[in-house]
C-alpha cells in the first residue's frame, strides 16, 4: 500500500517535470485553408462620374503576409478590364500614376436604369466577372442644421452640431442609400497655428456619423415616405475656434455644408456595411466574425452602381 | 389560464375526496404506498424501482421518495424494492387492504454504485419506455478523475454520448446540436442560469451536496418545458435524519465542508449545509505583488454554499427549504494610478416546497421558487483627493419568481399520471451602464427592466397497455407574455417502447419544445458576459421538434465477458426554429455602447435563423463487477442557416462535431483502492479564420466645387480600409481533433472515527496540446526579411496532476 502510494507520488512528480513544453505552438501552415491570392475589384459606376474607374488589386494570403502591416493594395497593372452594356463596350486602361483603370465617360456614358457588365482577365489566367445596374436619381428636398448635447465619454455637456437631409423615397422598390457630407468653414480662432501666416482660410472636413455607422441607410419599413437621414456631425472645427462652447453663429464666420445622397445598389450597401462592421469589431475576439460579401465571380470586392444627388447650403 | 388551473385543481381535489369518502365494498384492488429511504441516514431515495417480481407490474419512487402501487387484492404477494447501489429488499404482504409501507434500503458499497444507469432506476434499459435519459449516481462522479481534483457533475455528463463539451476544460454542455442556452438546468426545481465558476472551468454544483443528477436529451416528459435540447435535473440531499455527519476535503485550489444531521430531537426533520471556496486569491496575491513590486494587487476566488432543511409536519405533509448561493469575483488594483477593476457574477436560488399526500394515490407538491443571476463590471480611478476621476458600472442579470404545483396520481397499475401547472415571473436586466467623469457629469444608459410571464400546464401518463408496450404520452400547454406580445403554444410529447424479447426492446419518441428565453453568447463557453434576454415582439420563441428511435439490449446472461453489459443505440433528428445569434460584428460589448448617441436595442444586435441536427449514439455500459464503466460514441451533424449570416447559406456552427468518443473505466482493485481512467476524442471545432487580407475602397469622392475644394478628396480610391477575407464559408476552418486521457487512484481507509480518502489524479496524461483557440501572429525573421504571419495554437492545460484529501465522519 505504502509502496503504491509512493509510486503514484513519484510518478506524478516525474510527469510534471517531463511536461514543461510551451502552450503556444505554431501550426503547420498547410493546416490552414490553402487559399491563393485573389483578384479584388472595386468599381462603382454613376451617371455623375467624370471618369469610368476600376481599382484592381490582389489580395494577400494570410500566411504570405504580415498581419502587422497595412494592406495598401497590390495593384494588378496588366489585366484586361472591359465594361460593356448592350452591344457597346469599352476597355479601360491602367494609369500607373493614379493606380487604377480608367476610361472617359464621354466615350461610354453611364445611364440610370442600364445594366453594365465587367470582365477582368489577367495574363496569369484569372478571370473575374460581375455586373451592376444604375439606380435612378433621388432628389434631396431639405437640409437642416441642429445640435445635441455630447454624450461621449470625454465631452460631457458640449454641443455637437449636425446636419440632416430629407428626401422622398421612390415607392414600391427597395432602396439603399449612402450619405456623405463636406463641411467647409472659416473659424474665429485667433491663436491657432494655421492663422499665424496670415488671414483665416477655408478648412474642409468630412462629416461623420454616429458610432457604428458610415451613413448607410435603407427604406426598410419606410418605403415611399419622406426619409430623414442619419445625423451627419460636423467635425474637425474645435481647434479652430476660440470658445468651443459658443453658439453656432459666434463660432464660424463662414460655414457651408455639402451633402451627397447616393442611391446605391443592394450589393454596394451590403459590401460597405460589412466593411464597416468588420472594422468596428476592432479585433474583439468575442465579436462575431464579419464576412465581406462579394458580387465578383472569381474574385473579391464589389462592382456596383449608384446615382448621386447633392445639396449645398450656407449654415447659420 | 386561471380557468384551466381551477379545473385541474377541482378534478384532483374531487378525486381525492371521492377516494376517501365513498363507502367501500370489499376491494378488488388495493393500494400500497409509502416512502423509500436510505437505512441509516433516512435520506429519501429517488427512482427506486418498486415491482412485483416476475411480472411487468411496478413503479418508481418520485423526487421525494414516494411510491404508490395499486394491485389486485390477494392473500399474499411479494414486493421488491431495488435501487442502484443498494441491497434489494423483498417483502411479502397480505394484500387484502390498502396499506402504507415505508421501506429502508441498505447501501451496498460494492454492489453497483460504480455503474451508470441508462434510466432512473436499475431496471433494465430494455424495460423502460423512456429513452435518451441518463442518470449518474453521485457516488460514481466521485470516482471519475477530475481536473485539479474538483469533481464536476457537468463534466461527467460531457462523457455521455449525445453530450459534447465546448472548449478545453469548459463545463458548457451541447446536447444533440443544441447550444448551452438550450439546457434547462434545475437545482431543486430552481433554474440555474449560469452554471459556471472560473469562466467555465468548473461548474457551480458541489457534488457533496447533491443527491441525484439526471440528464434528458430527447423524448422529454411533458412536465419539463422551456428549453429545446436537454433537461439537467439535480436534487440536493435532504440531510441525515439520524445523527450528525460531515464530509470535508482539501484540494489544490479549493476546500469543502459539508455538515448534515437531524433538525430536531424527534428526528422529523434534517438539515444540510455545504460550502466550498477556492484559495486562488490567497496563493496568487503575494506572487502578483512581488512581480509588480507592490504596484498591483489582484485576486480571484469563487465560493458556493448549499443549504437545505426539511421537516415532516405529519404523515401527509412535509416541507422543504433549500437554497444555493455562489459568487465569482475577480478584482485588481493598480496603486500608481489608483485604478480599481472588479468583475463579479453569481447565482442565488431558493426553493420552498410543500408535499401533501391527499390519499394513497394522489401526491402533490407545491413549490415557491426564486432564482437570480447577476453579472457586474466595476472600474474606477481616483483623484489625489480620493474622489472619483472616472467610474464605470455595468450590470446585467435575470431574476425569477416561480410558483409550481405538481400532482402524481396512480389510479391503477397500468397508469401513472403526472400533471401540474407552473408560472414564472422573469425580470430581465439586459444591461445598465453608469459612467461618471471628473466634471461630475453622469452618463446613464439603462435598458429598462423587462418583466415577462412564462407559464405551463401539463399532463402526462405512463401507460402500460399490454405486456409488451410501455407508453409515456403527454401534453404541455405553454404560455408567454411580455407587454402586448403573447404566445400560446401546444407541446405534444410521446415516447414508447415495445419489448421484442425480455432483454431487448425498440423505442421511439417525439417531442415538441418551445423556449422563451434566449442567451446571447459569442463564445458558447459560459462566460459571465453571456446575456439572457426574453422573447419580444421582434424575437420569436425558439422551437424544436425531435424524433428519436433506438434499441435497448441487456446482456443478462451469456459469457462472463458480456454479462452485466447494457447496450443502447439511438438515432435522432432534430429541427430548431427561431434560434438566435449575434449579427456579424456584434458582441455584448457593443450593446449599450456608451459612446453611441442613439439608444441601441439589444434586438438590433441579434438575428434569427434555423438549425437542424441528426446523428447516432451508441452507449455500451458495464454495470456490475469490479471493472465497470462505459463506452460512448456519437456520430452527428449540425447545421445552422441564418438569412443574415454567411450570406444566407447554411453552415456548421462552432460545436458541430462529427465524431465524439468517450471511454470511462473504474476498477475496484481492492476494498481500499479504486483506479479510474477516462479517454475522450472529439472532432475539432468549426471556426472562422482569416485566409487573406485585402484593401477596399469607397466610391471616388464626387467632384467638389472649387470654392470647397480639398485636393485630397478629388482623387479616386484614396480612402482605403483593410479587411479580412474569411473565405467563402463561415466556420470553414476545422480545429485539430481533441483527445485526452485522465487517470486517478483513490486510497480509502476506515479510521476509528472517520473514513479518509487520498486521491491522486492526472489530467491530460499524455499532455496533448489541445487547441483552446488559434491566432494569427506576426513572426520576425532573420536578416532583412520581412516579418511573416504564422498560425499559432494556444492550449490551456498540459498534463495537470492533482491530489486531494477527503474525510467522512
Amino acid at each position: 500500500m505504502k509502496q503504491l502510494f509512493l509510486l503514484v507520488l513519484s510518478g506524478g512528480l516525474a510527469t510534471v517535470l517531463w511536461d514543461c513544453g510551451s502552450l503556444r505552438n505554431e501550426v503547420n501552415p498547410a493546416f490552414l485553408n490553402n487559399e491563393t491570392a485573389k483578384v479584388v475589384v472595386n468599381g462603382f459606376l454613376s451617371p455623375q462620374d467624370t471618369v469610368l474607374a476600376i481599382k484592381l488589386t490582389r489580395s494577400q494570403t494570410v500566411l504570405g503576409d504580415s498581419v502587422g502591416t497595412v494592406v495598401y493594395g497590390d495593384d494588378i497593372p496588366n489585366a484586361t478590364v472591359t465594361v460593356s452594356t448592350g452591344d457597346r463596350s469599352v476597355q479601360l486602361t491602367y494609369s500607373a500614376r493614379l493606380g487604377y483603370y480608367r476610361a472617359s465617360v464621354s466615350q461610354f456614358p453611364i445611364v440610370a436604369g442600364q445594366t453594365y457588365r465587367l470582365v477582368v482577365q489577367t495574363p496569369s489566367g484569372y478571370r473575374a466577372e460581375s455586373s451592376c445596374s444604375i439606380p435612378g436619381p433621388v432628389a434631396i428636398e431639405t437640409v437642416a442644421l441642429d445640435s445635441t448635447a455630447d454624450t461621449r465619454l470625454n465631452r460631457f455637456g458640449a454641443r455637437r452640431f449636425y446636419t440632416t437631409i430629407r428626401w422622398r423615397d421612390p415607392v414600391g422598390i427597395p432602396n439603399f442609400y449612402q450619405l456623405r457630407g463636406l463641411f467647409q468653414f472659416v473659424g474665429n480662432c485667433t491663436t491657432c497655428p494655421e492663422y499665424a501666416s496670415g488671414a483665416p482660410r477655408l478648412i474642409t472636413t468630412t462629416t461623420r456619423f454616429d458610432a457604428g455607422s458610415v451613413g448607410l441607410t435603407t427604406d426598410a419599413e419606410v418605403d415611399g415616405s419622406l426619409i430623414l437621414s442619419p445625423r451627419a456631425y460636423l467635425t474637425g472645427w474645435r481647434n479652430y475656434v476660440n470658445n468651443p462652447d459658443g453658439s453656432f453663429p459666434t463660432l464660424f464666420k463662414t460655414a457651408n455644408i455639402r451633402m451627397d445622397l447616393l442611391n446605391v445598389e443592394q450589393t454596394y450597401y451590403r459590401y460597405q456595411n460589412a466593411i464597416q462592421r468588420q472594422s468596428q469589431t476592432g479585433g474583439n475576439p468575442f465579436a462575431e466574425p464579419v464576412l465581406i460579401p462579394s458580387n465578383i465571380q472569381g474574385g473579391l470586392g464589389c462592382f456596383a452602381g449608384y446615382n448621386q444627388s447633392s445639396i449645398t447650403a450656407r449654415l447659420k | 389560464m386561471q380557468l384551466l388551473y381551477c379545473l385541474l385543481l377541482g378534478v384532483l381535489t374531487a378525486s381525492g375526496i371521492w377516494a376517501q369518502k365513498l363507502p367501500r365494498p370489499a376491494p378488488s384492488v388495493v393500494t400500497i404506498s409509502g416512502y423509500v429511504r436510505e437505512t441509516g441516514s433516512r435520506e429519501a431515495l429517488i427512482g427506486v424501482n418498486v415491482y412485483v417480481p416476475g411480472t411487468s407490474t411496478g413503479t418508481a419512487t418520485n423526487t421525494y421518495g414516494f411510491y404508490s402501487l395499486t394491485l389486485p387484492a390477494q392473500d399474499s404477494t411479494r414486493l421488491a424494492f431495488s435501487f442502484v447501489g443498494y441491497q434489494t429488499v423483498e417483502q411479502t404482504l397480505n394484500l387484502r387492504n390498502s396499506q402504507t409501507l415505508n421501506v429502508s434500503l441498505l447501501p451496498g458499497r460494492l454492489l453497483s454504485e460504480v455503474s451508470v444507469t441508462a434510466s432512473r432506476t436499475d431496471e433494465k434499459v430494455s424495460e423502460s419506455s423512456q429513452m435518451s435519459q441518463i442518470a449518474i449516481p453521485v457516488a460514481q462522479i466521485r470516482k471519475i478523475p477530475a481536473f485539479l481534483g474538483e469533481k464536476d457533475v457537468l463534466k461527467v455528463l460531457q462523457l455521455m454520448p449525445g453530450v459534447q463539451k465546448g472548449s478545453e476544460g469548459q463545463t458548457g454542455i451541447y446536447v444533440r446540436g443544441g447550444g448551452p442556452d438550450q439546457n434547462l438546468i434545475i437545482l431543486d426545481d430552481a433554474i440555474v442560469y449560469n452554471a459556471s465558476h472560473l469562466f467555465g472551468f468548473f461548474s457551480v454544483f458541489n457534488g457533496d451536496a447533491l443527491k441525484s443528477v439526471e440528464l434528458t436529451k430527447g423524448g422529454f416528459p411533458a412536465r419539463y418545458g422551456g428549453r429545446l435540447s436537454s433537461v439537467i435535473d439535480l436534487n440536493m440531499k435532504d440531510g441525515n435524519r439520524e445523527k450528525l455527519h460531515g464530509e470535508a476535503g482539501i484540494g489544490l485550489i479549493a476546500s469543502r465542508l459539508t455538515l448534515e444531521g437531524p433538525l430536531t430531537k424527534n428526528r422529523k426533520g434534517s438539515f444540510l449545509v455545504s460550502g466550498r471556496r477556492t484559495y486562488l486569491d490567497v496563493v496568487a496575491a503575494p506572487i502578483i505583488r512581488a512581480q509588480t513590486k507592490g504596484e498591483t494587487t489582484a485576486g480571484y476566488y469563487f465560493y458556493d454554499l448549499n443549504a437545505k432543511a426539511n421537516y415532516d409536519l405529519g404523515d401527509h405533509d412535509k416541507i422543504y427549504l433549500s437554497g444555493y448561493f455562489g459568487r465569482d469575483r475577480f478584482s485588481a488594483r493598480n496603486n500608481p494610478d489608483a485604478t480599481n477593476v472588479a468583475l463579479g457574477w453569481g447565482n442565488a436560488t431558493g426553493t420552498l416546497r410543500w408535499n401533501h399526500l391527499f390519499n394513497q394515490k394522489l401526491f402533490s407538491n407545491l413549490s415557491l421558487i426564486f432564482s437570480n443571476y447577476r453579472f457586474m463590471i466595476a472600474s474606477d480611478q481616483k483623484n489625489s483627493t480620493g474622489t472619483d476621476r472616472f467610474s464605470l458600472d455595468y450590470n446585467s442579470g435575470i431574476r425569477d419568481w416561480s410558483l409550481k404545483y405538481d400532482f402524481d396520481y396512480y389510479p391503477s397499475p397500468r397508469h401513472s399520471v403526472r400533471m401540474g401547472v407552473q408560472g414564472v415571473y422573469h425580470r430581465f436586466t439586459p444591461s445598465a451602464v453608469v459612467v461618471q467623469n471628473t466634471n461630475v457629469n453622469q452618463y446613464r444608459e439603462r435598458i429598462d427592466n423587462i418583466d415577462v410571464l412564462e407559464s405551463g400546464l401539463y399532463a402526462e401518463d405512463t401507460w402500460r397497455p399490454l405486456g409488451r408496450w410501455r407508453v409515456n404520452g403527454g401534453f404541455r400547454l405553454s404560455y408567454f407574455r411580455q407587454k402586448d406580445v403573447g404566445y400560446l403554444r401546444p407541446e405534444p410529447r410521446v415516447s414508447a417502447a415495445y419489448t421484442i424479447r425480455p432483454d431487448l426492446s425498440v423505442k421511439a419518441s417525439y417531442a415538441l419544445m418551445n423556449q422563451y428565453v434566449h442567451l446571447l453568447s459569442n463564445t458558447g463557453i459560459g462566460l459571465p458576459t453571456d446575456l439572457w434576454v426574453p422573447t419580444t415582439d421582434r424575437v420569436r420563441p425558439q422551437q424544436s421538434q425531435q424524433v428519436a428511435v433506438g434499441i435497448a439490449k441487456d446482456f443478462t446472461d451469456g459469457s462472463r465477458l458480456t454479462r452485466g453489459l447494457a447496450l443502447t443505440v439511438e438515432g435522432y433528428y432534430k429541427t430548431m426554429a427561431n434560434i438566435i445569434n449575434y449579427r456579424e460584428g456584434a458582441s455584448f460589448l457593443l450593446i449599450g455602447d456608451p459612446t453611441t448617441a442613439e439608444r441601441v436595442r439589444w434586438e438590433d444586435n441579434v438575428t434569427a435563423g434555423r438549425g437542424w441536427s441528426y446523428g447516432a449514439e451508441i452507449l455500451l455500459q458495464k454495470k456490475t463487477g469490479r471493472l465497470s464503466g462505459w463506452l460512448g460514441y456519437t456520430l452527428s451533424w449540425t447545421q445552422w442557416q441564418f438569412a443574415e449570416l454567411n450570406g444566407g447559406q447554411s453552415f456548421y456552427p462552432r460545436y458541430d462535431r462529427r465524431h465524439d468518443i468517450s471511454v470511462v473505466g473504474i476498477y475496484e482493485l481492492s476494498k481500499h483502492i479504486t483506479l479510474s481512467g477516462t479517454w475522450v476524442y472529439g472532432t475539432g471545432n468549426a471556426l472562422t479564420m482569416p485566409v487573406g487580407r485585402y484593401a477596399t475602397y469607397q466610391p471616388g469622392a464626387a467632384p467638389v466645387d472649387n470654392s470647397m475644394g480639398n485636393p485630397l478628396m478629388q482623387r479616386l480610391f484614396q480612402e482605403t480600409r483593410t479587411v479580412q477575407d474569411y473565405g467563402k464559408q463561415k466556420n470553414a476552418f476545422r480545429a485539430e481533433a481533441y483527445h485526452r486521457m485522465d487517470i486517478g487512484v483513490q486510497f480509502h481507509k476506515q479510521k476509528k472515527h472517520h473514513e479518509r480518502t487520498w486521491e491522486f489524479s492526472v489530467y491530460n496524461l499524455y499532455s496533448r496540446r489541445n487547441p483552446f483557440f488559434y491566432q494569427l501572429e506576426s513572426v520576425s525573421q532573420i536578416g532583412n526579411q520581412p516579418a511573416r504571419t504564422a498560425l499559432f495554437r494556444y492550449s490551456v492545460f498540459p498534463l495537470v496532476p492533482a491530489f486531494s484529501y477527503n474525510i467522512k465522519f
